[in-house]
């Protein structure tokens, strides 16, 4: 099943559930029942940005054939440098 | 060798030794002994649990482990000048497991890594691994390998998971409150959400009586970092490194201990390094005045050490902070994120024949590196696990044939 979307002049859209490729041009309103056009709108699919998709193909595929990389990001080996400019200056072993 | 200032015999508990170390931050337990600015000095370490794992074949005693003996820590150790605001500069020289077994106790040539019960201090994945599991480690050097995950020899990055210094009695009742603040927003929760004092098994030092009852009553639990460092668990805190503890009573109370002979970034199973009991060689010197000139406050500073094992080459292990199970998004979560990093290559390893438990064991205390890759594709946090393939001696990359699926046993469980 998939769903539509409707809108009616007086009452605004209104969603209806049909099986795939049987929604109708225009249906009832819900609610007084007049006559609404089918309005189009993206699919599903376009709603997950493509980062998003991305990290999320990648998080899938490691499970299974995970990268094979030389070295590791270096973030926590040089930590943030401090806010406190004082904490440089604390003495080296 | 430098001189030993707190001495620990092995074949005893904590509690029987001449000169008892602790198991609760207060700042009125006794120090065990005192030493001068710039002294170099080893103390002896009893596992963390004061030995209640064995070196066997069945989990039962991290399942039924009683955590209100932990941490069995060595000291405090007072230094001699130093007053509440100076900064005390502790270095770590050396440590390892007990040079010269005399028992046959964690540290004797053993660790282990365990996974506790959900109900039991529970873990990073306690959800999918609910039951308490554990692996025995032989120590080769100052390399690792385990009967219980078979295939795997690795490098330590030995360091002492436990260390700080003692609050004063204002922070104390500080730490107190808040965290039962915190307890109280759910105090049914299991695991529970903080750990308020606790009399049973409490060790004082060399107090008794109602001295030690009152420390009992009072004495903030281990188990958490705080502004005095505490129990960080930071794999990089080896040979090498420098901590500046903020000094909160006179003499400042160093104590250490919750030795660790490996572990992966991030203690991920709670138990999750190997745990042994050992020696720790510390330097120490004090800035006086140091808090307010260096603007260190509420928390210690470290310089990392410069002594780790190298790799060449990892796999990396992806994770999003989704939980795929409910199809939630979570804002920004790094610790989901990195559970699905985790679980991920848990997955992994099971093709190569694994059992789900040996691998977790497995990331637990190999040194593995974990990253926050990024949070700015919002709303997901994305943390990336780092594992090195020469740990294995078979090749345990993706090949166009597959993995090689062989019995690879498994690891200690409870009957
Ligand atoms: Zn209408």
């Amino acid at each position: 099943m998939a769903t539509y979307q409707y809108r009616c002049a007086g009452c605004g859209p209104f969603d209806v559930t049909r099986p795939i490729g049987q929604a109708r041009p225009e249906e009832p309103c819900e609610a007084c029942g007049h006559p609404s056009r089918r309005l189009f709108t993206s699919p599903m699919v376009i709603r997950t940005p493509a980062a998003l998709a991305r990290a999320l193909q990648a998080q899938e595929a490691s499970a299974y054939e995970p990268r094979v990389v030389d070295e590791v990001p270096a973030s926590r080996r040089a930590p943030a440098r401090s806010a406190d400019p004082r904490h440089a200056l604390l003495p080296k072993p | 060798m430098p001189e030993v200032i707190f001495s620990v015999d092995q074949t005893l508990s904590m509690r029987d030794q001449k000169i008892p170390g602790h198991n609760r931050w207060h700042p009125d337990i006794p120090p065990a002994a005192t030493v001068s600015p710039g002294a170099e000095f080893r103390l002896e370490c009893r596992d963390w649990t004061d030995n209640q794992i064995g070196n066997n074949d069945s989990a039962n005693d991290v399942r039924d482990v009683d955590l209100s003996h932990a941490h069995m820590l060595s000291g405090p150790i007072a230094v001699e000048g130093a007053e509440p605001g100076d900064l005390l500069i502790v270095d770590i020289l050396d440590l390892g497991p007990i040079p010269q077994p005399t028992s046959d106790g964690s540290g004797s040539g053993w660790g282990y890594t365990g996974v506790f019960a959900r109900d039991n201090g529970g873990g990073f994945l306690t959800d999918h691994f609910p039951d308490s599991y554990k692996a025995i480690w032989d120590f080769h050097g100052q390399m690792a390998t385990s009967r219980h995950i078979p295939g795997v020899r690795y490098t330590g990055i030995t360091h002492p998971g436990l260390m700080g210094t003692a609050p004063s009695a204002e922070l104390l009742a500080r730490w107190n409150a808040r965290e039962q603040a915190l307890i109280d927003t759910d105090p049914y929760r299991v695991p529970a959400l903080a750990l308020p004092p606790l009399p049973d098994n409490t060790l004082a030092g060399q107090l008794a009586g109602e001295d030690a009852a009152r420390i009992g009553r009072e004495g903030a639990r281990t188990v958490p970092a705080r502004e005095n460092g505490g129990n960080h668990d930071i794999k990089n805190f080896t040979r090498g490194s420098r901590v500046f503890y903020p000094v909160h009573v006179p003499g400042g109370l160093l104590s250490a201990g919750d030795l660790h002979f490996s572990q992966g970034d991030g203690e991920i199973t709670f138990c999750g390094a190997i745990e042994m009991g050992g020696f720790l060689d510390l330097h120490v010197d004090l800035i006086k005045g140091g808090m307010e000139k260096y603007g260190v406050t509420t928390n210690p500073i470290f310089m990392p050490g410069n002594v780790e094992p190298r790799y060449s080459e990892f796999l990396s292990f992806v994770g999003i902070s989704v939980d795929h199970t409910t199809d939630t998004n979570y804002y920004l979560d790094a610790t989901i994120a990195y559970q699905n990093a985790c679980l991920n290559a848990i997955e992994y390893l099971k093709t190569f024949g694994y059992s789900g438990e040996q691998a977790y064991l497995l990331l637990g205390s190999a040194p593995i590196e974990g990253r926050l890759s990024g949070v700015v594709d919002i709303p997901n946090a994305c943390s990336t696990l780092y594992l090195p393939t020469s740990i294995f001696d078979f090749d345990i990359r993706p090949t166009a044939d597959g993995p090689r699926k062989t019995d690879r046993g498994r690891c200690a469980v409870t009957s």
